[in-house]
């Protein structure tokens, strides 16, 4: 499913004295199938936007369309339930969603919500669970005798059992230690190939958007001033620090030595770097 | 939920505002004795005429006032109500079955709605202009004479100024859980009654484990940071009576003087 | 010299638990060292720290800070030694504004209200927070509600501070911005403060003096960071992250680059690189 946003604006709180305005004149288009990735440094609107995107908040201004369902500021709440049923939404410590007494129970209560029957979601749900490689022994176990590293995957997999189409990631691995980290953007790469996904992912951390993303918006108060490939936007580190934006380590890396007049051009992985490193000393060295 | 005036507190710097939380509380007690001393038309129209006074002076505007009274209109309806029927003296005016409406019925349940009025305006007027934290402290320095008998005040005080500092981490975090169950297919606020309730339960569990984990590491953060009971602390935050306090309590025992007199018009 | 945190042979079991969070922990912290505590989650770091300050009494075995043991006797003497702060932001603030949270402590400690209108506007004065003094906690970002943590443990004026995984729920800006302000006090109170930072931020933990590594609850090794982190093979296996010119080391190696066996910082790395290139 592709999501276009046109000249997306709004303001919590409307027409109170309260009104605080989170977006202005956004505008955006996200590929079917694709692997964006939407970086700014905090209250810079990302998660605002994804609040519009998931249909909980209506936007003020302007249009969202997503597949074949467009919202605008009078859509009627009611109709937006259905629609979110072919989106996954991972939320920031999405491991705080578990109420239910069993992590088997816990990943079937989305699907059922959304009318599976109950063999079906324990189907979907079982699926989902091998997939987060929670192990069989936890499924009757309660979730909240879980590790945390654990209770995040069950979390996920309630969301990924449900099927959607689009998979909205807000700053998933936060919090977990850094294998931990690296386990869980592996498993949505993954899981993005094999299911056909479009994974729009929140992230503060520029080695996973250099290493996963082919698409990235840049938020930066309340508005999208810059989308392009992982190449392009990495491409002026100077640019991203004026926003309080990092560059992948590599990046960084390969920009100072570029800097001391070495023939570099921005790589955005180790991989990458490595390479052009080889190629810049002429081939292995080993005797 | 924002909609809820009461117990709500709105900045200002009104003199009102500036009263010392102890006199506004004291004050918003005793108002509640003072207005039975009315017993007749003047003597209801000098306390409104008192409260209106009151209320101007807090430069909040007389809305917000009327705002906070929505939330208990039900209650002093049902009330108003009921005193139709109370009163079995005077003049019929509609008689059936069991019931009967008199005009001394009329009269008292007028009264009594009047007067309900007046003391929650008049209360409104503590908790619209004292941050809740000064309630509280109000509270603690006002019930310290029980600590004699082994209430334990000061743990009591710091409960509920933890408790107030909590509300809105806690109402956040609901609306984020509220938000991640809606994701998953939840409809708050649709369908019958019990469904309704059951909608609730993907939200009160969560928010209830979380809570329960929250105290333990504030428990943590607290021991850490050396608290041990709440007798032996010193004291931070303290109140303190001015000027302006006296002149409240004078003005408010005029009123009661005022008020008293009315009774021989 | 007498150590700052000594354990001696200290072992905890958590109750209901099939394993021990820590086995038989024996180690020495040095006056004004900044040391670094890395493992991966459920190692038992934050055990460790909860030990220090008797959050956790130990199963079994010893521990003294500056001399003083660790027990119910001696429990307020070590907490006005031990300052901590904690990962969430949320939890751990108590008072119902940013002045009134730097107060608790002193209010704990029966200090006068006089000094502590002199010591609370200090305190905030040092984590640059004193504008915002009056401000309630819900109108803060997690970095500033953890810089009001670092002033209430600075205005007890402690002889330890830890940090409990401290950084890891606030942003990369809010994360820089307070290991900044922990290195400023550090220089400004040099061998009067002992930092004991639980982290997993690889940079940060290479800037510490000492490092200890934890797995499983057992103490893996204690060192200097250049040679903890030289062994990124460790590293991988117990589940950390590896510094960058290790990992660009691992694979260019892999690439048939003839390497430094020694560790390498970025900027060494890059130095290297450089000269290699300049000579052909």
């Amino acid at each position: 499913m592709a999501i276009t946003f046109k000249n997306v604006g709004f303001t919590y709180q409307a027409g109170t004295p309260f009104a605080t305005p989170a977006l202005y004149d956004v505008n955006f288009n996200i590929p079917d199938h694709s692997f964006t990735a939407v970086i700014g440094h905090t209250g810079s609107g990302k998660s605002t936007m994804v609040q519009l995107l998931d249909g909980l908040e209506l936007p003020t201004d302007g249009e969202i369309t997503i597949g074949s369902a467009t919202i605008t500021a009078a859509t009627k709440r009611k109709t937006l339930n259905g629609m979110r049923h072919d989106i996954g939404m991972v939320f920031q410590f999405p491991e705080a969603q578990l109420f239910e007494q069993t992590v088997l129970a816990d990943v079937m209560f989305g699907p059922m919500n959304y009318g599976m029957s109950k063999a079906e979601a324990e189907i979907a749900a079982k699926a989902a669970l091998a997939l987060v490689q929670m192990p069989e022994s936890s499924y009757e176990a309660s979730p909240f005798d879980l590790s945390g590293g654990q209770m995040r995957r069950v979390a996920i997999a309630g969301v990924i059992a449900m099927e959607p189409e689009i998979l909205i990631l807000d700053e998933p691995t936060a919090g977990l230690d850094p294998a931990g980290q690296a386990d869980l953007m592996a498993l949505f790469a993954n899981l993005q190939k094999e299911r056909d996904l479009t994974v729009i992912l929140i992230t503060h951390q520029m080695e996973f958007v250099g290493q996963y993303a082919d698409n990235v918006l840049v938020f930066d108060a309340g508005s999208v001033v810059k989308t392009g490939t992982p190449a392009e936007i990495f491409a002026d580190s100077d640019w991203l620090r004026q926003k309080q934006l990092d560059v992948p380590a590599a990046t960084q890396f390969s920009d100072y030595l570029e800097a001391k007049g070495l023939p570099l051009h921005g790589a955005l992985d180790l991989d990458q770097l490595a390479d052009e490193i080889v190629g810049l000393i002429g081939g292995p060295t080993h005797e | 939920m924002s909609n809820m005036i009461l117990g709500r507190y709105l900045p200002g710097v009104s003199w009102v505002h500036r009263l010392d939380a102890r006199t506004k509380f004291i004050l918003s007690m005793l108002f509640i004795f003072v207005i039975f001393m009315a017993n007749n038309i003047y003597g209801y129209l000098f306390a409104t005429a008192f409260v209106a006074l009151s209320i101007i002076m807090t430069g909040l505007g007389f809305k917000v006032f009327f705002n906070g009274l929505k939330p208990l209109a039900m209650l002093m309806l049902i009330t108003t109500f009921l005193q139709l029927f109370f009163m079995n003296t005077g003049t019929v005016l509609v008689h059936w079955w069991i019931f009967t409406i008199t005009t001394d019925g009329v009269i008292n349940s007028v009264i009594v709605f009047v007067r309900f009025m007046l003391i929650i305006m008049f209360t409104t007027i503590l908790t619209l202009t004292t941050p809740p934290l000064e309630v509280a402290d109000a509270m603690e320095s006002l019930m310290s004479p029980l600590r004699k008998i082994g209430v334990p005040v000061s743990e009591l005080a710091l409960m509920v100024s933890i408790a107030l500092r909590f509300v809105p981490t806690l109402m956040d975090e609901a609306q984020s859980i509220m938000n991640a169950q809606r994701a998953r297919g939840v409809a708050f606020n649709e369908g019958g009654l019990i469904q309704r309730a059951k909608s609730y339960v993907p939200l009160l569990i969560p928010l209830f484990v979380n809570a329960i984990k929250r105290a333990i590491e504030l428990g943590d953060a607290m021991e850490a940071r050396g608290y041990r009971d709440g007798e032996h602390r010193t004291k931070f935050r303290v109140l303190k009576y001015t000027k302006i306090d006296g002149v409240a309590f004078a003005a408010f025992f005029i009123f009661a003087i005022g008020l008293f007199a009315t009774r021989f018009i | 010299m007498q150590p700052i945190i000594e354990f001696k042979d200290v072992s905890f079991s958590y109750p209901n638990a099939e394993q021990p969070a820590l086995k038989n922990l024996s180690l020495q912290i040095q006056k004004g060292d900044w040391v670094a505590v890395i493992g991966h989650n459920g190692s038992g770091k934050s055990t460790f720290a909860k030990l220090i300050n008797y959050l956790l009494i130990p199963t079994s075995g010893s521990i003294t800070v500056d001399g003083i043991p660790v027990d119910q006797e001696h429990v307020y003497d070590i907490r006005d030694l031990v300052g901590m702060v904690f990962q969430n932001p949320d939890n751990q603030f108590v008072g119902a504004t940013v002045a009134d949270d730097v107060a608790f402590g002193l209010e704990n400690r029966q200090v006068p209200r006089e000094k502590m209108l002199e010591i609370v506007p200090d305190a905030l004065e040092r984590v640059q927070m004193n504008a915002y003094a009056a401000r309630e906690p819900a109108r803060l970002s997690g970095g500033q509600k953890q810089r009001v943590a670092i002033a209430s443990v600075l205005a007890v004026e402690p002889k330890v501070l830890i940090l409990d995984e401290a950084t890891s729920m606030l942003d990369p800006k809010g994360r820089r911005e307070m290991i900044a302000l922990v290195h400023e006090l550090k220089q400004e109170l040099g061998a009067e403060l002992t930092v004991l930072s639980i982290t997993h931020d690889i940079d940060e933990a290479a800037s510490a003096d000492e490092v200890v590594i934890l797995n499983d609850g057992e103490l893996m090794g204690v060192d200097k960071p250049e040679v903890i982190f030289s062994d990124a093979e460790r590293l991988r296996r117990l589940g950390l992250a590896v510094p960058f010119a290790e990992q660009l080391k691992a694979k260019l190696k892999a690439r048939g680059i003839k390497v430094p066996e020694t560790y390498q910082t970025t900027e060494g790395m890059a130095e290297w690189i450089w000269q290699l290139h300049s000579k052909m």
